[in-house]
């Protein structure tokens, strides 16, 4: 059947070509459509309580999008004129970003912040400063208001007064057009005021977010370098004008068509999927090598470039048909994932396996019977016996006559230290982590976190049952003891806010500025009638940031030194007991805010990934099973996949490497490709079988053709990858090694010891008939294994 | 004298000269002349009243206090004496808030919490500065006298179906500019009374910053022309924050003693 189908593409090939390039063009056209955007609300399990909370606050309180600007003097302290006029240009200059959210812009400069202070009349609420002060007496004036309010300390004034800060918030809503043009136009303002005098620093989630996208946008020249690895290896594995340019057509055509539908549909791309272009140019240049290898075989036989084309789609055809929708089926089950990223990742490799095969089965046939037959020295020098077929006679030697003793042996070694490695395993995410340690991010943030609580955010929402619920004494004191314990028990929480410390701050006015009355108020009617007079001379989005406008619901904000997950996770599961003490009835704490968001998709990862490559295992399993019509069958195919996975995991548990966002992917990509390995492998060890019946032959053959051709994609896929360890993003770097890795061991695994056990265990479905009991033989070999 | 034709011609121009300025200013009063009468139409002697301020921000979440408030004004005719006692909520029931009012320095203040059973003095504010939480500055309270704003008459317009005059306000010097936080007003006010009917204010940097509209007036003296505001909305377009205040129970007859104004009676929760 197939064989017709493919006569009927050589025949009408230019048609087919031609319908296959105007597909090409419309699907590129659509790529302009395609937008890079980092949303960290994609990578989030809505669903997380954590998010939910998250996103609450976000809603009441603002505090997501934060931008933390540090003002540092180059001598004395930041209490001169010249550096307070520069914190005053560059608050007026952030305030007049599109997207700020005026209200909660906080500095020296800001109009939020207020000197409430005690006088002998009563309470006086004034600005911090209004105008810069000139005259030392002004200035000492200022000096002592700012330390007389303890909430601005290590919050917009380092406790050394040597680096103050301005913190600006924006909104991620609908006119949200991504961080860069936020960072750019805070740099704007801040490049005027950069001179001898002052040092500045800038940093908090958008501007991490902004870099992220920064280096997902690299991603284009990555994908070419990659290309031209890819090139590079393939004339190197096959030496000829074909062998180099077919499959990389193949590739830039599937990649085409996936960016093509990801632009129809609107899916933006982000930093998870900037590197999938990489994976479907792989994937597709895997299984055209599949078949240019056999086309070369059958052209060498045949002497016709047509029939050849014929008969190496007629046979590998089905062969890559199998791999790739299994492939597909595979990358679609990531759909149950809770993050969408993880979701659209898996939907858009999905479509450029697919396109991978459609191409294949249509374009490349036709475009290989059009060009020109290789040449009698191209065809004699694929032939030539290189490296490769010299390391897999050696394989094979292995096999047919030590019984594959030595390749048992090593995987065993290799599994001893990959549980090693596994039980090191570490999960965390840390954002910044994803940066190099000379990047700005990281530059910056060291001299922010000293100058200030802490870059990374933490959250507690408290909300009361009804409305005025807040000014509830006990309710004001639960806080008040939460943010001590904070303070007290995490040398990391660098700095608490929350408006008790405002409440405190207006009763010690209110009696003189008496130290003795710097505490909490007793009565619910004394704290609205704090808040109220408040009023009388504050703003009225003065609190906006620590309460809502009901009095429901209230935030305690805490300030970390590190966006370590780990950490985070620690404190929050030694944190929760603890708030459960201090709140009355009917309150409820949720956690929240860009750690504990963190600490969610920490959560999920780690379910997730399991469950993804349980998925994708199960689906493969399924599907080989049934095409392979052997229950068992199933299971050799998920030799080097098993393998695989157990390399990733312990590779990074032994080079240190986290668990995250970024390298949890990993598995479930090397198992896609490495699947389609153990399939072709198998399926020409069938052929061979059906052809002459004898097994050692059978093998040695299998190893020279779809071996060979095994090792030509792991290089290419591996080296492809590879690429992305020049990227300045962390996270692309241990994406890059990893892959390399799971392609090493993959490939591997696929060409020796899944060979091996075969050869050991002969079963049915790739041996025919004449071997043994299959069942007893399993039996065997895991005590041979083990041994 | 002999009175020629020249004579006459020159005396018909001069007297026509002068009926058309008459009537001109009899039909269009100058834009200082409308301000300052709309300035004054408000400066009632006495007056109690109950009112309710709904505060609303951009979440749609209220605030709802209610007072019942005291006015005197004092005799220069500019400045009042208001003594403000809230109501509800609960919580701030029986505080009590007093402010005497200097047009050319700076008012003086007090606070009464009787959670506290304390009176505080208050430290002067900022006009610009939001009067308890409202969208109303507390140089909206207190009107600045009339020549602090240069006004113009942009034209007239029917609103709503009331013949008003469009006048524009400016600061008159950039001090005034900052220590009221208006670039502009434009007030729409009402040919048959003087009151306002709407006010447009755009801020320092010349940003739309507030609409207020005053749709219900009453004349509380008619011998007097006075007039005042039963309900005032205004809208904060930059915050999205609103305040509604409706007066009830007004009442001008009843006297009011200026011993009313002291910190003493503040004390008296009542």
């Amino acid at each position: 059947m197939l064989r017709r189908y493919a006569t009927f593409i050589v025949r009408y090939r230019l048609a087919v070509m031609l319908v296959a390039a105007a597909i090409t063009i419309f699907f590129f056209t659509k790529i302009g459509n395609l937008r890079v955007v980092v949303d960290p609300n994609d990578n989030l399990p809505q669903e997380h309580p954590y998010v939910v909370a998250s996103n609450a606050i976000e809603r009441i309180f603002g505090g997501r999008n934060l931008v933390v600007i540090g003002v540092e003097s180059a001598s004395g302290d930041v209490f001169q004129p010249n550096v307070l006029e520069k914190i005053q240009r560059i608050t007026d200059g952030v305030l007049e970003i599109p997207g700020v959210i005026r209200s909660n812009v906080i500095s020296l400069a800001a109009r939020k912040a207020k000197d409430i202070v005690g006088t002998e009349e009563g309470m006086q609420v004034r600005q911090l400063m209004e105008t810069v002060p000139q005259t030392p007496a002004e200035i000492a004036k200022l000096k002592k208001a700012v330390y007389a309010n303890p909430i601005y300390i290590n919050s917009i004034v380092s406790q050394d007064a040597r680096m103050a800060l301005i913190i600006v918030d924006f909104r991620s809503d609908k006119s949200f057009r991504g961080y860069r043009p936020i960072k750019e136009q805070v740099e704007a303002v801040l490049d005027k005021e950069r001179d001898n005098r002052v040092t500045i620093y800038l940093g908090g989630i958008s501007i991490n977010l902004a870099w992220l996208e920064i280096y997902s946008q690299q991603m284009v020249a990555l994908f070419f370098t990659a290309l031209a690895i890819v090139i590079v290896i393939s004339y190197l594995s096959f030496w000829s004008f074909q062998g180099t340019i077919v499959p990389v057509m193949t590739g830039l055509i599937s990649v085409i068509w996936g960016l093509g539908v990801m632009g129809l549909l609107n899916i933006p791309m982000d930093t998870f999927n900037a590197t999938t272009p990489i994976l479907i140019m792989a994937v597709a240049h895997g299984h055209s090598v599949q078949i240019l290898k056999r086309y070369y075989e059958e052209y060498g036989k045949l002497h016709d470039s047509s029939a050849a084309v014929i008969e190496s789609l007629a046979r590998v055809g089905p062969v890559m048909l199998t791999a790739g929708s299994m492939a597909v089926a595979s990358f679609l089950a990531l759909t149950v994932f809770p993050t969408l990223t993880i979701r659209v990742f898996g939907i858009f490799t999905a479509i450029g396996v697919l396109a991978a095969m459609i191409v294949e089965m249509t374009f490349v046939p036709a475009f290989r019977s059009m060009i020109p037959a290789p040449k009698r020295y191209e065809v004699e020098r694929e032939r030539m016996r290189d490296i490769f077929d010299r390391f897999l006679e050696k394989v094979s030697d292995c096999i047919v006559g030590g019984g594959g003793r030595a390749i048992f042996g090593t995987v065993l070694a290799g599994l001893t230290l990959l549980a090693i490695g596994i039980h090191l395993l570490n999960i965390d995410n840390s954002l910044k982590g994803n940066f190099a340690p000379d990047s700005q991010v990281r530059r910056d943030d060291t001299p922010l976190n000293a100058g200030m609580g802490g870059t990374n955010t933490l959250y507690l929402l408290v909300e009361g049952p009804e409305p005025d619920s807040i000014k509830n004494p006990a309710a004001l004191r639960a806080m008040e003891a939460v943010q001590q314990h904070l303070e007290q028990t995490y040398s990391l929480v660098g700095k608490t806010q929350s408006l008790a410390d405002f409440m405190k701050k207006m009763n010690k006015a209110m009696h003189a500025d008496n130290p003795k009355e710097d505490r909490l108020p007793d009565t619910r009617e004394l704290n609205a009638q704090y808040l109220l007079l408040y009023s009388m001379s504050g703003d009225p989005g003065d609190f906006d940031t620590y309460v809502d406008y009901e009095y429901k619901s209230a935030v305690i904000w805490a300030y970390l030194k590190t966006d370590s997950t780990a950490v985070i996770e620690q404190i929050v599961a030694d944190l929760r007991p603890f708030l459960a003490r201090q709140f009355p009835p009917g309150y409820k704490i949720s956690i929240g805010g860009g750690m504990a968001q963190g600490a969610a998709l920490n959560e999920v990862m780690v379910q997730g990934k399991l469950l993804n490559v349980g998925m994708i295992a199960a689906s493969i399993y399924v599907i080989s099973s049934m095409v392979l019509r052997s229950a068992l069958a199933g299971l050799f195919v998920l030799i080097p996949l098993t393998l695989a996975v157990l390399a990733n995991f312990g590779v990074m548990g032994l080079a240190g490497i986290r668990l995250d966002i970024g390298t949890a992917a990993v598995s479930a990509m090397a198992v896609g490709v490495g699947a389609d390995y153990a399939i072709y492998l198998i399926y020409r060890l069938r052929e061979e079988m059906a052809k002459h019946g004898d097994a050692d032959r059978a093998l040695r053959t299998t190893l020279a053709t779809a071996g060979k051709a095994v090792m030509f994609v792991a290089l290419a896929v591996g080296s492809g990858y590879s690429v992305l360890m020049l990227g300045g993003l962390g996270m692309h770097q241990r994406l890059g090694f990893l892959v390399a890795v799971a392609m090493v061991v993959s490939c591997l695994a696929a060409i020796a010891l899944l060979p091996a056990i075969l050869h050991r265990l002969k079963p049915r479905f790739a041996f025919g008939t004449g071997g043994a009991s299959v069942a007893a033989q399993v039996q065997g070999a895991g005590i041979e294994v083990r041994g | 004298m002999r009175l020629t034709s020249k004579h006459i011609f020159v005396a018909i121009m001069l007297i026509g000269a002068a009926v058309m300025a008459a009537s001109a200013s009899a039909e269009e009063p100058s834009a200082r002349d409308i301000m300052e009468k709309n300035f004054y139409v408000t400066k009632i002697k006495h007056m109690l009243n109950d009112s309710t301020m709904t505060l609303t921000n951009d979440k749609g979440q209220l605030r709802v206090r209610k007072t019942r408030s005291v006015n005197l004004l004092q005799p220069n005719g500019i400045d009042g004496k208001i003594m403000i006692r809230f109501v509800q909520p609960g919580d701030i029931e029986g505080t009590g808030y007093l402010q005497v009012q200097h047009y050319d320095g700076e008012d003086d203040m007090w606070i009464y919490l009787p959670a506290l059973k304390k009176v505080r003095r208050l430290v002067a504010n900022n006009k610009k500065d939001s009067f308890v939480g409202s969208d109303f500055s507390y140089g909206d309270i207190l009107q600045p006298v009339v020549d602090t704003y240069k006004h113009t008459i942009v034209k007239s317009e029917a609103l709503d179906g009331e013949d008003c005059w469009v006048i524009e306000s400016v600061p008159v010097s950039e001090q005034i500019k900052k220590d009221y936080g208006y670039g502009k007003k434009t007030s729409w006010i009402r040919k048959s009374n003087f009151m306002e009917k709407k006010i447009d204010f755009l801020d320092a940097a010349g940003r739309p910053l507030k609409t207020m509209v005053v749709p219900e007036i009453v004349e509380v003296d008619a011998a007097t022309h006075k007039w005042w505001a039963l309900k005032r909305e205004i809208n904060n377009l930059q915050t999205g924050h609103s305040t509604l205040l409706i007066f009830e129970n007004l009442d001008t007859k009843k006297p009011v003693g200026d011993d009313f104004f002291s910190t003493r009676y503040l004390e008296r929760e009542k």
